[in-house]
C-alpha cells in the first residue's frame, strides 16, 4: 500500500476511534454547557452609574443621581448556596419586533427613559439595570384602530451590553429591547408618588444553557419600583437586609445565588402614615418537586411541586418545567424561571366528597393553562419521534387509599401509582385530543374502582 | 480551489517520485524499521513544506470525517429512552423482555417501512407497548427527516395494568409529518381476552388481525378525528368493548371530502345578549380555514337565563381568501384559499329537539345532539346553499323550515 493511503487509513481509524469515544463518553449536545462552565471569569461588581436614554431619538444624557444599589456577591456566605453562574454574551442580534396581532397591548413612551438602577452581574455577564419611563398603554382594536387604556409609569428590567440596554436570554443571545411588555420583564403602575400604595417587586431566576442537555438556573433577581414616596423600606434578600433603593422612583434591584430560598426574599414599604405594604410575594410554601414526567418531544421534563398547606395537609402546585430539581414556569423566550412555591391549586386533605382523586386538572399548550411560554421551547426529539404539535397534561393528587390510576385516552392507556407523601400524579401527552373519549380509573387498595371523565382538550 | 488541488496533486506526485527514486540514506537504519515505513520517512524528509501542510490537512479532514461519521452512526441512529428520573417505574419497560410482534401494517405510502407493535414487561409488572416501523429487521421509526432510527428497548409509549375484562392497551398514536397528507395514525393495542377486533375509519369497518398475544395494529393517513376512528373489541366471553378514538364530540364534524375535521364553537361577550358561532379545523394549524362568526339572540325563558329559546344559523358557501382589511376582523373569518365548502352553522335553544338539513346530497342530514349547542353541517362546495333547507322541530312537535341565513344579528365588537 502506498504511504499516502497508509496515512489516510491510519487517520480514518484514529477519527473513527475518537468518534466512538465521544459518542459513548459525552452527553448529547453538551457543548453550550461546557462552554458556559469553561468561562468562569467574573468581574467584581462595579459601582452604580447613572445613564439616561431618550425615547425615539438619541438624546443628550442627563445624569440621574442614584442611591447605592446592592449586588449580592457570588460568594455570599449564606449556607452553601451556589454562586451566580457565569453568563456570557455569545451573540448579539436585532431587537424582537412587537407583536402585530389585535389585542396586543403596547407602550407609547412619553418623555425620557432613565436607567435608575444598575448593578454588576456577579457571574461576570452584562450589568443588570432597571430603567423607568412614562408610557401610555395602548390596545390594538380588531378594526385596526388603537385605543389608549392607561397612562402609567413603567419599569423595565434588562442588561447593559456595550452601552445598549437589552436582554440576555438563556442561550446567551443579547437583544436590544424597546420599552415594551414583550421584550423583557416590564411592569407598569401608577404615576403617583405613592404608586397608589401598590408597589410592585418581582423575584425571578435566570437560566443558562437552555438548549443544552443540562440547563441550569443562573441567578436570582429581585427587582421592582416602590415609587418616590416609599418610606420605611425593608428589602430582604437571603441573608442580606437593608433599606436601599435607587433613583428618584425607588427602584429595587438585587442579584444573587440561584439557590436563594424565595421565602427569604421580601420587599415592604410604607406610604405616609399608612400601613406597611408588601411589594413582592415570592410565595410562602416550602415546595418540593413531587413528581416529574418526560417531555414527549425530548425536551426539558415537566414537574409538579408539592407543599404542606397551613393545615399540614399536602397540596400540589401548578405543572411546570423542571430545572435544577425545581418546578416552575419557564419562559423560553426570555430564559426566565419562576419557581412554583407559593401558589397551590389544590389540597387533597380538605376533600370530603368521597372522590378518590380530589385534585385533578388538565392543561396544555392549546388550553391557555400552565406551562405557558412554550414558544421556542427546545424539542430535540420532535424530528426523530415525529411528535405531533401540541401538548396535553393532566395532574393532581389522589387519596391515600388509591393504589393506582389508569388514564384511558384516545392516545393510549397508562397506569401510574400516585407518588410521594403528596400522592401526586402527572401525565404528559404529545399532541392534542380534539375528539375521542377519555377516562380516569382510580383503583383503591380495597380493589374497588372509581371512574371519572377526563377532559384533555377544549370541549 | 482547482488550482490548489492541481498543486497538491503535483506535490504528491513529486513526493512519490522522490520516494521511489531516492537512495536509502545512512541516517535511516535498515533494520528493524520496515521498508515501507523507511520509504514514508524518506518521503517526509524530502517533502516540501507545502506537501507536509497538505498532507496534514488531508489527515485532519479524514480523521474528522471519520469521527463525525462514527458519532452520527452510534448516536444519531438510536431514539433513546427518556432519562430514568423522568419516567415512573410503572411506565418503564424491562429492556430484556421486549418482543416485536409478527404483525405488519403497510404504510399508505408505497415503499415506507411497515408498522408494528413492540410489547414488553414493565418494571412493576404492567404491560408496555411501543408503536414503530420495521426496516432491515430493526424496530424503529422513520423521522421527519426521512432517516430511520432504532427505538431504544427502554423506550415505550405506555404501560398499563393487565386487564382480563377489557383491552389492556388500546389507542391511536399520531405521528406528525411535514404535510397534512403525511400524518399517520397508528391504531394499536393489546387485548389477550379479545376474540376479534374491528376498526371503523372514514365510515368503513374492517376486521383487524390479532397475533397470538392479542396484539393488533393498523395504520391510516390523517388524524383520528378526520377519520372518526372507532375500535370495537369482541371479548372471548361475548362482551363488546367500544373505544371512541376519534368520535364522541358533537362539536367535531367529519369533512365530506376527507379533509381535516371541523370544530364548531360558540362564544358570548359579557353583558351582551348575542350568542355567536364559528367553525374551523378541529386541530389548530397555521393557514386553517376559518368561517365567519355569525351571531343571534336566544331568548331567555326563565329569570336566570339558564334556559333559552330560538334559533339562528347561516347557510353559505365558503371559499377564497380574506383581504387585508378582513384579516383584522375576527368576525369575517378567512378561508385561506382552502377547498370550498357549503356549511350550515348556528345555534338553537333548549326547546329544539332536532335539526335536519334537507336538500343535501345523500338525503336528509340530521345534526347530532343540537340542543342548546352550536351546531355545524359541512357539505362539498359543489352544493348550492340555495338548495338547502333547515327543518327545526321543538318539544311541542312544532316544525319550522327555513332557507338561507336565518335570524342573524351583527356580531359584537370585542
Amino acid at each position: 500500500m502506498r504511504p499516502s493511503l497508509q496515512i489516510g487509513a491510519v487517520a480514518l481509524a484514529v477519527g473513527v476511534t475518537c468518534g466512538a469515544v465521544v459518542a459513548v463518553a459525552l452527553p448529547d449536545d453538551s457543548t453550550p454547557v461546557a462552554r458556559v462552565r469553561a468561562s468562569t471569569t467574573t468581574t467584581a461588581p462595579s459601582g452604580p452609574r447613572a445613564t439616561t436614554q431618550r425615547s425615539g431619538r438619541a438624546g443628550r444624557p442627563t445624569p440621574t443621581p442614584l442611591k447605592r444599589v446592592v449586588a449580592v456577591p457570588a460568594a455570599q456566605p449564606v449556607g452553601s448556596l451556589t454562586p451566580v453562574r457565569p453568563t456570557v454574551v455569545r451573540r448579539v442580534v436585532a431587537a424582537r419586533p412587537e407583536p402585530t396581532r389585535s389585542g396586543a397591548i403596547h407602550l407609547r413612551v412619553r418623555g425620557t427613559i432613565r436607567v435608575e438602577a444598575r448593578v454588576a452581574d456577579p457571574g461576570g455577564g452584562p450589568a443588570w439595570a432597571v430603567r423607568v419611563f412614562d408610557a401610555d398603554r395602548t390596545f390594538d382594536e380588531a378594526d385596526g384602530t388603537t385605543r389608549t387604556i392607561g397612562h402609567n409609569r413603567c419599569a423595565q428590567l434588562g442588561r447593559i451590553h456595550r452601552g445598549r440596554f437589552g436582554w440576555l436570554d438563556g442561550e446567551g443571545t443579547f437583544r436590544p429591547t424597546r420599552p415594551s411588555l414583550f421584550t423583557s420583564e416590564t411592569v407598569c403602575g401608577s404615576r403617583r408618588p405613592d404608586v397608589n400604595s401598590r408597589p410592585r417587586a418581582e423575584v425571578l431566576r435566570t437560566t443558562s444553557g437552555l438548549r443544552s442537555a443540562e440547563p441550569h438556573l443562573a441567578a436570582t433577581v429581585l427587582w421592582g419600583r416602590l415609587g418616590p414616596a416609599a418610606g420605611d423600606v425593608d428589602v430582604r434578600f437571603g441573608a442580606r437586609r437593608d433599606a436601599t433603593t435607587a433613583g428618584p422612583d425607588g427602584v429595587v434591584l438585587r442579584v444573587g445565588s440561584p439557590d436563594l430560598d424565595p421565602r427569604t426574599v421580601s420587599v415592604t414599604a410604607r406610604y405616609g402614615r399608612g400601613t406597611r405594604v408588601e411589594a413582592a410575594d415570592p410565595g410562602g410554601l416550602a415546595a418540593r418537586l413531587a413528581v416529574r414526567a418526560a417531555d414527549p418531544a425530548g425536551g426539558m421534563p415537566y414537574g409538579l411541586s408539592a407543599a404542606r398547606g397551613s393545615g399540614g395537609a399536602w397540596c400540589v402546585g401548578p405543572v411546570g418545567r423542571v430545572v435544577d430539581g425545581r418546578s416552575g414556569t419557564l419562559n423560553f423566550r426570555l430564559g426566565t424561571f419562576t419557581e412554583h412555591t407559593g401558589r397551590a391549586f389544590g389540597c387533597a386533605g380538605g376533600a370530603r366528597d368521597g372522590r378518590a382523586v380530589p385534585v385533578q386538572s388538565s392543561g396544555g399548550e392549546d388550553l391557555g393553562a400552565e406551562p405557558m411560554y412554550a414558544e421556542g421551547a427546545p424539542a430535540p426529539g420532535r424530528v426523530a419521534r415525529r411528535t405531533p404539535p401540541g401538548l396535553a397534561w393532566t395532574a393532581g393528587q389522589a387519596r391515600a387509599d388509591v393504589r393506582s390510576l389508569t388514564f384511558r385516552t384516545p392516545s393510549d392507556v397508562r397506569t401510574l401509582n400516585p407518588a410521594g407523601p403528596a400522592h401526586a400524579f402527572l401525565v404528559v401527552y404529545a399532541g392534542r385530543f380534539p375528539a375521542g373519549s377519555s377516562e380516569l380509573v382510580a383503583t383503591l387498595r380495597s380493589g374497588k374502582e372509581q371512574r371519572s371523565p377526563l377532559f384533555l382538550d377544549v370541549r | 480551489m482547482s488550482d490548489f488541488l492541481e498543486a497538491l496533486e503535483r506535490e504528491l506526485v513529486a513526493a512519490t517520485r522522490r520516494t521511489y527514486g531516492a537512495p536509502a540514506t545512512s541516517a535511516v537504519p535498515s533494520a528493524p524499521v520496515p521498508r515501507r515505513l523507511r520509504r514514508a520517512i524518506g518521503a517526509a524528509r524530502n517533502a516540501s513544506l507545502r506537501t507536509v501542510v497538505a498532507t496534514g490537512l488531508l489527515v485532519g479532514v479524514t480523521a474528522s470525517a471519520g469521527a463525525a461519521g462514527t458519532v452520527l452512526t452510534l448516536r444519531g441512529s438510536v431514539i433513546s429512552a427518556p432519562p430514568k428520573e423522568d419516567v415512573r417505574p410503572e411506565q418503564t419497560p424491562i429492556a430484556d423482555t421486549v418482543r416485536v410482534s409478527d404483525l405488519r401494517a403497510a404504510d399508505p405510502r408505497a415503499g415506507a417501512p411497515p408498522w408494528t407493535i413492540r410489547i414488553a414487561k414493565g418494571r412493576t409488572g404492567y404491560v408496555c407497548s411501543t408503536v414503530g416501523q420495521v426496516q432491515g429487521g430493526r424496530f424503529g421509526l422513520v423521522g421527519l427527516d426521512g432517516r430511520f432510527r432504532t427505538l431504544d428497548p427502554g423506550a415505550s409509549d405506555s404501560c398499563g395494568s393487565p386487564a382480563a375484562e377489557r383491552a389492556t392497551l388500546v389507542g391511536a398514536r399520531v405521528f406528525a409529518a411535514r404535510s397534512q397528507r403525511g400524518v399517520r395514525t397508528v391504531v394499536n393495542g393489546l387485548a389477550p381476552s379479545a376474540r376479534s377486533v374491528t376498526l371503523t375509519a372514514g365510515g368503513r369497518t374492517r376486521p383487524l388481525r390479532l397475533d397470538p398475544s392479542g396484539a393488533f395494529v393498523a395504520v391510516l393517513a390523517g388524524y383520528p378525528e378526520d377519520l372518526a376512528l372507532q375500535v370495537r373489541l369482541t371479548l372471548k366471553d361475548g362482551r363488546v368493548q367500544t373505544e371512541s378514538l376519534g368520535t364522541g364530540d358533537p362539536a367535531v364534524v367529519v369533512d365530506p371530502a376527507g379533509g381535516p375535521a371541523w370544530r364548531v364553537q360558540g362564544s358570548m361577550l359579557s353583558g351582551d345578549a348575542r350568542s355567536c358561532v364559528s367553525f374551523s379545523w378541529a386541530r389548530t394549524a397555521p393557514g386553517a380555514a376559518q368561517s365567519p362568526v355569525v351571531c343571534g339572540v336566544l331568548r331567555p325563558v326563565d329569570a336566570t337565563g339558564a334556559r333559552r329559546d330560538g334559533a339562528f344559523f347561516a347557510v353559505r358557501r365558503l371559499h377564497g381568501r380574506a383581504d387585508a382589511a378582513d384579516r383584522r376582523s375576527y368576525a369575517r373569518g378567512d378561508w385561506h384559499g382552502r377547498p370550498a365548502r357549503t356549511a350550515v352553522w348556528g345555534q338553537v335553544g333548549d326547546e329544539v329537539t332536532s335539526v335536519v338539513i334537507l336538500g343535501a346530497p345523500g338525503g336528509e342530514h340530521r345534526v347530532a345532539d343540537p340542543s342548546r349547542r352550536p351546531f355545524l353541517a359541512v357539505f362539498p362546495g359543489t352544493v348550492d346553499p340555495r338548495d338547502l333547507r333547515v327543518r327545526i322541530t321543538t318539544r311541542d312537535g312544532a316544525t319550522t323550515t327555513s332557507r338561507g341565513d336565518t335570524n342573524l344579528t351583527t356580531p359584537p365588537t370585542p
